[in-house]
């Protein structure tokens, strides 16, 4: 009887749920199909449909240049990430020494100032180095947003290696860095692919930088051209709709591919192989 | 065996990551001449590719991001390109939100453009960076040319010189439905009177008679302008920055305001540019204020005739002493040397001239309107296939923009709009009224004081 | 702390063992100081200045910016904008957040691995997406949520929720949970499964129902978790500038103007960045002080 009631609730809970994440996005891939002059009555059905808005967006946009640039930066952006976070974290989590609260605490400030008043002083340094309107000055202010939460994703990772791998490595001769390289990363590889997924997710969504730093075409991610097709103005639905649904379509497939192994990262990190 | 398959996708990432890094970050300059040509900007720099060493580099930041836009402007910078080897002009697509905020700063940090899109007040801010160029000279031999409109130019006198050259103009008009109103036995609203009834009587269920912008945006404020120089409140400041908006011609404006949002959606809170438009067109508004624009997607997005599309001037308090909301936009000089100036204009006489004028402007038919004599009335502006479907509607719009004002430059410049147009104030006052509940009278008064408040700084 | 140092036994790598962390942490060091220490040093400098807009070059003003900022009204409302916004996010978040988890946790087999990848698909929607999206379907006109309440009767007029402002607030709170809130569960969940089965089972045996069992053990064993989560959320939410801006520019009539909304209008609309930075500065202090109280409130006792 209890334990009905339970898969009940869990069932109706689920749906709701279910129906709360799936329909805003089922809504836009169904508006995007519908014609100009359908596309803006109320209702999830449509008397015609069409491929033009997509046809559109292909001859008419920069779509696959925006595609190009958001490919590169989010690629970038998880390299880069990836360098620096495991290393970073090495440090922290399996070392002793002096400064270290210091590292954690800096990372901590970093959410502390209001990224959005950063935006002058970092375009004014970033113009005075020539680095405005090059998709690395994205990927620099991506890696300092997204580096401090990975490495404490890491902790878990990190402390999921059992430490006396290392100290009898370390009882055989082995230096830090082969103890790293030959014992440690490959234990990590769930948190490595996890912080990967994450950077590049991260990178793929990020507007406020990229919309201010990058101006020309074959820089603008897409979410900046996405942005613009919506225009000032005047709005046009139909390229809108598709331009959002070809915004978000990348990162799915992406992610049918590892989404897998990046929520089995998350969750299962913490556990012991 | 799933391990294996995970270490192949790791493996592949990473590679792939470390490719795009070098592919993306240090190697991705040469891809394009594009982003060559922005960080150089003013300066000797490297020539753009494709060019002789000799040839003068012209970069021009414009804000018209749609990608349609931006391939017609394409298109006619490649062709002045070919037939004028000696200049290289290149166009960066830039966006409007970055023109107050980077463009100062990439200004003064000398990474900005030659040439740079610029509306009055937001020239009036570059202005006051000392780094923009008369072009007085170059005005003056197009305006013996093609005759320039006087409004499209008097915005860009700041003291005795001209600082821009003006591109095109935007006009609001009074946009209708006409299936709608001959279904309703009207007629097109002349007078303040007239527009009420006719957006009450038009008011059913879920269609709206007229559908008002009412956020703290630039289209709200567009849309109040028009209904105060409709209304005779036409000097909202002067050229000694001295507010005049609190008076009874700006309240009567407001009042008509505030009935017609009787008449216009509960959330016009929310409205900008694309929701007016798109309740016009899907049948749930019959009535709107606004530019151009219209023309365009008219006939896809309602399934109707262009003949159902139609405007007239904004009505006025008697049906008569017009007005409107007029803007034109320029381009600054932001460099110095005589051969900037030089190739510059020849660029601008070229582009007015009424061979190559219309198809540059068509690039967004009917909202960007000729600012010159003879582009009116040229081929090139009246043969595209959407203006010359719309001609009533395209006379209706060309003669709005020639008894058309913009607030801040109706008696003499006043350098500090900047400071009322930047947070919106007109709109902000109309909130308070709409949202705030605030009577007409009390809300302009407390704009009055706003107003005179950001202009002191 | 609970790692250990490392001792090189065989005595000679003393040295590089001992410069090895700096060298690792370097990198990640040198890059936030670059691109935050430093701008935040220009911002501090700013903000004893009379700079008006971006480029421009102010004079020493003292004090007066900050003096001015205290003592203006609308700043201390964007701050109980931000309040509100950072309770709403948190409660609702977790809320979600916590019953996806559950139900993440409880389901096997195919339906539950398809859930749990593809729950998180609104967090990884760009904003821009996520707001046109939204705006879209509350829209009182051409929107599907208010035509389907009026059709099913439930209010006979369309419903202003991002335009009103009693609503405004609460709509933009739900539309960025929307986006977060299974990523909260994911990371929720990452916790739960470290909780050892038998703890509930043995449970189980002495009689406990599923409340008390939530109560006396998941929420206990979640406690580094959620206290990450408090606080890196916290602050996180605070900042979170695109989402409002994109939905409702702070509007209407300054409902949804945060502090981050309440800065940018002051430095790009208003033209004031030398008053703005004072304004971050005092923001980032207060902010400091508020993740030192919630770091005392909610840390861990271990």
């Amino acid at each position: 009887m209890r334990i009905n009631k339970w898969k009940m609730i869990k069932w109706i809970v689920g749906l709701i749920v279910a129906f709360l994440i799936a329909s805003p996005i089922l809504w836009i891939v169904l508006s995007s199909f519908k014609t100009a002059d359908q596309i803006l009555i109320p209702r999830l059905w449509s008397d015609s449909w069409t491929f033009r808005h997509y046809r559109e967006l292909f001859t008419d946009t920069p779509y696959l240049m925006a595609l190009q640039a958001s490919l590169k930066l989010a690629l970038g952006t998880t390299a880069a990430a990836l360098l620096i976070v495991i290393s970073a974290s090495y440090a922290v989590y399996r070392m002793e020494f002096p400064g270290k609260k210091l590292v954690q605490k800096i990372m901590l400030i970093t959410y502390v100032f209001p990224g959005i008043l950063l935006i002058v002083p970092v375009y004014d340094t970033m113009s005075r180095i020539g680095m405005t309107d090059r998709l690395m000055s994205i990927v620099i202010m991506n890696v300092t947003f997204i580096a401090p939460f990975c490495v404490w994703l890491m902790r878990g990772f990190f402390k999921a290696v059992p430490i006396t791998l290392d100290e009898s490595a370390a009882l055989d001769g082995a230096g830090s860095f082969r103890i790293l390289f030959s014992i440690i990363l490959p234990l990590l590889k769930p948190g490595i692919a996890t912080v990967a997924i994450y950077s590049f997710i991260m990178s793929w969504t990020e507007f406020t930088f990229s919309s201010m730093l990058l101006s020309s075409e074959v820089n603008r991610t897409l979410p900046i051209t996405m942005n613009a097709i919506m225009g000032q103005y005047t709005v046009r639905w139909g390229q809108t709709a598709a331009g959002g649904v070809l915004t978000l379509l990348p990162v799915i497939l992406l992610f049918a591919f590892v989404g897998k192994y990046f929520i089995k990262g998350l969750t299962e990190g913490a556990i012991k192989e | 065996m799933k391990k294996r398959s995970f270490a192949i996708i790791m493996t592949a990432i990473m590679l792939l990551s470390i490719f795009a890094a070098c592919g993306g970050g240090a190697g991705a300059p040469p891809a394009s001449s594009d982003s060559e040509a922005a960080p150089s900007g003013s300066g000797e720099a490297a020539p753009a590719p494709g060019g002789d060493d000799s040839a003068v580099d012209l970069v021009f930041w414009h804000m018209e991001e749609p990608p349609h836009r931006v391939r017609r402007f394409n298109e006619v910078f490649d062709q002045f390109n070919e037939e004028h080897p000696d200049i290289n002009f290149s166009g960066v697509v830039q966006s409007w939100n970055d023109a107050y905020t980077l463009f100062p700063a990439a200004i003064m940090a000398g990474t900005g453009p030659d040439l740079m899109l610029t509306s009055p007040d937001h020239a009036t801010i570059i202005y006051e960076l000392g780094k923009n160029q008369p072009v007085t000279d170059i005005i003056n031999a197009i305006d013996s040319q093609q005759s320039l409109l006087p409004a499209s130019i008097e915005s860009y006198k700041f003291g005795d010189e001209y600082y821009a050259v003006p591109v095109y103009g935007m006009a609001q008009v009074l946009w209708y439905r006409k299936d709608m109103f001959d279904a309703a036995g009207l007629s097109p609203p002349k007078t303040w009177d007239e527009l009420i009834a006719a957006a009450e009587a038009l008011t059913s269920g879920d269609v709206y008679g007229i559908a008002l912008p009412a956020s703290r945006t630039m289209a709200t404020d567009q849309v109040i302008w028009s209904f105060m120089t409709a209304g005779g409140a036409r000097n909202m400041i002067d050229s000694n920055n001295t507010v005049d908006f609190n008076n009874p011609q700006t309240v009567a404006a407001y009042e008509l305001y505030e009935t017609l949002m009787k008449f216009s959606p509960p959330d016009s809170t929310t409205f900008a540019w694309g929701e007016p438009q798109a309740l016009f067109n899907s049948g749930k508004a019959a009535m709107a204020i606004e530019k151009g624009q219209y023309l365009l997607p008219w006939t896809d997005e309602s399934g109707r005739p262009p003949e159902d599309l139609d405007c007239v001037l904004i009505p006025t308090p008697t049906g008569s002493n017009y007005g409107s909301y007029f803007l034109s936009n320029g381009v600054m000089l932001l460099s110095e040397g005589e051969d900037k100036k030089a190739a510059a204009s020849t660029f601008f006489q070229w582009l007015l001239q009424p061979e190559t004028y219309g198809y540059f402007i068509n690039a967004e038919p009917g909202l960007f309107l000729p600012v010159t004599e003879t582009g009116a009335k040229a081929q090139s502006f009246l043969n595209d296939p959407i203006i010359s479907q719309y001609p009533k509607q395209v006379e209706t719009l060309l003669e709005a923009s020639n008894i058309g004002m913009l607030y801040g430059f109706t008696d003499g410049a006043a350098m500090r709009i900047g400071q009322i147009t930047g947070p919106n104030l007109k709109a902000a006052t109309l909130e308070q009224i709409v949202v705030g509940g605030m009577s007409p009278s009390d809300a302009v008064a407390w704009g009055q004081a706003e107003m005179e408040r950001a202009v002191a700084g | 702390m609970n790692t250990q140092s490392i001792k090189n036994p065989s005595g000679h790598g003393e040295w590089r063992n001992w410069v090895l962390p700096y060298i690792l942490v370097a990198p990640l060091m040198i890059w936030l100081i670059a691109t935050i220490l430093i701008p935040v040093v220009t911002v501090v400098y700013e903000s004893v200045t009379s700079a008006t807009f971006v480029g421009t070059v102010g004079d020493f003003v003292g004090f007066k910016n900050y003096v001015s900022v205290l003592k203006d009204p609308h700043y201390w409302a964007a701050w109980r904008n931000s309040i509100g916004w950072i309770v709403g996010c948190t409660i609702l978040q977790t809320i979600l957040g916590f019953s996806l988890a559950l139900l993440l946790n409880s389901s096997t087999g195919r339906l539950g691995q398809f859930a749990r990848t593809w729950s998180i698909v609104a967090w990884i929607t760009p904003t821009v997406v996520v707001s046109l999206i939204w705006r879209w379907i509350f829209n009182g006109s051409y929107g599907i949520f208010n035509a389907f309440l009026m059709t099913i009767g439930v209010i006979s007029e369309p419903l202003s929720l991002l335009g009103h402002p009693n609503t405004a607030l609460m709509t933009a709170i739900f539309i960025n949970v929307w986006r977060w809130f299974a990523f909260t569960a994911v990371i929720l969940l990452a916790g739960l499964s470290t909780i050892p089965k038998e703890l509930y089972e043995s449970a189980s045996v002495d009689g406990a129902g599923i409340m008390q069992k939530f109560f006396s053990i998941t929420m206990p064993s979640l406690q580094n978790v959620t206290f990450a989560l408090v606080i890196v959320g916290t602050l996180w939410c605070f900042n979170i500038f695109d989402q409002i801006w994109l939905l409702t520019l702070g509007g209407p009539l300054n409902a949804t103007t945060t502090v981050p909304v309440y800065l940018y209008r002051g430095a790009f609309e208003s033209f004031q960045i030398g008053r703005t930075a004072a304004a971050s500065v005092i923001t980032a202090l207060l902010l400091l002080l508020l993740a030192a109280g919630l770091i005392k409130l909610t840390q861990p006792k271990d």
